[in-house]
């Protein structure tokens, strides 16, 4: 897939055309939202967007990757530097992102191998600790929570503090500076039902019924009583009527289209949210944390590589706003196309030689 | 381990009662849709390719999957999981009961048939009746294969709430929820039920096995 980056054919370049033009759509779709903010019942396409997790909370500022303060390194700065090996979780968006990182080293003359889907959080970690990975994409809420073990953080700049002190006293590994969108889990319910009960946050549920009466969350089972997922959930914003229901991951959506759940659990990155279909309700307080995504990597790979590299890596983490990770997962996941074209294409569109 | 078993006894209880019910449910469906066309077929020793191949169809498709397709066709809870063990448990049953109902002694079939007897009670009297051991090994298979699957009750969108058992996938299909120990616990419910199910099945078989073919079947195990 990887190999792709160097054979450009007409057909790509077709498709990359198109794909461009799809970015600016929804580019210019999230302007007019942000535009329009008073006629949300007159503008429904607009309701799917995901205002609170766009905007980059103020104390992330210094910490956040943007194209004005990540511009991409002139030339082949990598030729010559030594070969690493970079590794992807395993579900469809963590395929994309390796892809990107990869194809982004590997056209700044880095010598970058992907291994995707590794595994989960655990896994990929224990892969970083035994070296047979030197650098991957991470959720960094799940570093703290899931590997490191540390109490949840109360704030986006807190996770990357405490994941970015654990990696350094723990794994001999930092990481580079984080992106502007993050995928965390979150509530939808369907636009009609927000529109008529008029449903912005979570705690808004107490308007469909007390409690939450009436409401059922579809979700995976791990979704249900973890303190990051529904029980936490119920406990902060006062729901305890919210009924659940249990669905394969994925199908949660088609449960809101049938009627057999409200809400569902999603993740903010998704992109059935394009849709318009779905309202995503804002969590003001951040019962599910913070998932900023930043690459992890070996301090001492970042040394060798010169630091070029960490700002090629950087490029590529601030180009990625939610709109433009919603718009990679809709080609890979909606419309099936293969994760490495799509990340050559979005690289291609985005200035990368 | 001790520990978990005692927090969640009644939970584990009630979930193995709705496992129970559910595999039941979806047995008692197998047993009569299968038994009846699996020893018509046999009976008539015609169609059985047509019955037999898709019986076989039916038993390679992936229970997971066929609930993820069946939740955007007809929805979430009991129905859906219950066709997934259908038709997971009728192939087996519905091929048993073909070989059995063929296995019977043609000799024995063309007495009857001599005798006057009519079709129905040929298939009634003289081919269901010496059919029953390996119907019932059919029923018994089933039936382990039935609620070792249904823990996948929670994949289909059922599971405890007000009003509905659940199954106890609501913990084997919650690992980081419950642990690994709660897995384990609730796998080992599980286990229980389907030995004991299985003994009952046995029984039942005894009881309904004539006394003619245990007296001759135990004439051919002694020792000339």
């Amino acid at each position: 897939m990887g190999k792709s980056s160097s054979t450009r054919t007409v057909r790509s370049w077709t498709r990359r055309g198109a794909l461009g033009g799809f970015l600016a759509a929804t580019l210019l779709a999230a302007a007019c939202g942000g535009g329009g903010g008073g006629g949300e019942a007159a503008a429904p396409s607009q309701g799917g967007g995901a205002p609170a997790a766009e905007s980059i909370p103020p104390d992330a500022v210094s910490i956040t990757a943007t194209p004005q303060n990540s511009p991409l390194p002139a030339g082949t700065p990598g030729a010559g530097k030594p070969a690493i090996v970079i590794g992807s979780k395993n579900f469809a968006e963590q395929t994309v992102l390796g892809e990107l990182y990869t194809q982004a080293l590997k056209a700044k003359g880095y010598n970058a191998t992907l291994k995707a889907s590794i595994g989960g959080s655990e896994l990929i970690d224990k892969s970083l600790e035994s070296n047979q990975i030197q650098m991957f994409p991470e959720y960094l809420g799940e570093t703290v929570t899931s590997v490191a073990k540390l109490p949840a953080p109360t704030s986006a700049s807190d996770t990357y503090n405490k994941a970015k002190q654990w990696l350094e006293a723990n794994r001999a590994s930092t990481v580079l500076m984080q992106t502007a969108f993050e995928d965390t889990d979150a509530i939808v319910v369907s636009t009609q039902l927000a529109q008529e009960k008029g449903l912005a946050t979570i705690s808004d549920l107490n308007k469909v019924g007390p409690g939450g009466q009436g409401v059922t969350v579809s979700g995976p089972p791990e979704f249900q009583n973890r303190e990051t997922g529904l029980a936490g959930m119920k406990k902060t914003y006062n729901l305890p009527n919210v009924g659940y229901l249990p669905a394969p991951a994925g199908s949660q959506y088609t449960a809101v289209d049938q009627g057999a759940a409200q809400a569902a659990n999603a993740f903010t990155t998704d992109y059935q949210l394009t849709t318009g279909k779905y309202k995503l309700l804002t969590d003001p307080e951040a019962v599910f944390g913070y998932q900023y995504v930043a690459p992890i990597v070996k301090q001492d790979v970042l040394a060798a590589q010169g630091p070029e590299f960490a700002a090629t890596l950087n490029w590529v983490s601030g180009l990625l706003s939610n709109e433009a990770i919603q718009a990679l997962n809709q080609q890979v996941q909606g419309n099936n196309q293969p994760a490495g074209q799509v990340a050559q294409q979005f690289l291609a569109a985005n200035g990368l030689k | 381990m001790i520990q978990y078993l005692s927090d969640n006894f009644s939970r584990l209880l009630v979930l193995t009662l709705g496992h129970a019910v559910l595999s039941l449910v979806a047995l008692l469906i197998s047993v009569v849709v299968g038994v009846s066309i699996g020893a018509y077929v046999g009976h008539l020793r015609r169609y059985s390719f047509l019955a037999i191949n898709l019986g076989n169809v039916l038993r390679a498709l992936p229970t997971l999957a066929l609930i993820a397709v069946m939740i955007a066709l007809i929805g979430f809870g009991f129905v859906n999981i219950t066709i997934a063990l259908v038709v997971l448990a009728l192939p087996l049953i519905l091929t048993n009961a073909y070989t059995a109902v063929t296995g019977v002694d043609r000799g024995m079939v063309e007495a009857a048939r001599g005798m006057g007897m009519k079709d129905l009670e040929i298939l009634f009297q003289v081919e269901l009746p010496n059919a029953i051991p390996l119907i019932m090994t059919g029923v018994r298979t089933a039936w382990v294969y039935t609620v070792a699957t249904a823990y996948l009750a929670i994949f289909a969108g059922y599971a405890t709430r007000p009003g509905q058992l659940g199954s106890l996938g609501d913990i084997i299909g919650n690992p980081s929820g419950e642990g690994t120990t709660g897995v384990l616990v609730a796998a080992a419910f599980a286990i229980v039920l389907a030995f004991l199910g299985a003994g009952l099945i046995t029984l039942a078989e005894r009881a309904m096995t004539p006394t003619g073919i245990k007296l001759s079947r135990s004439a051919a195990m002694a020792p000339a």
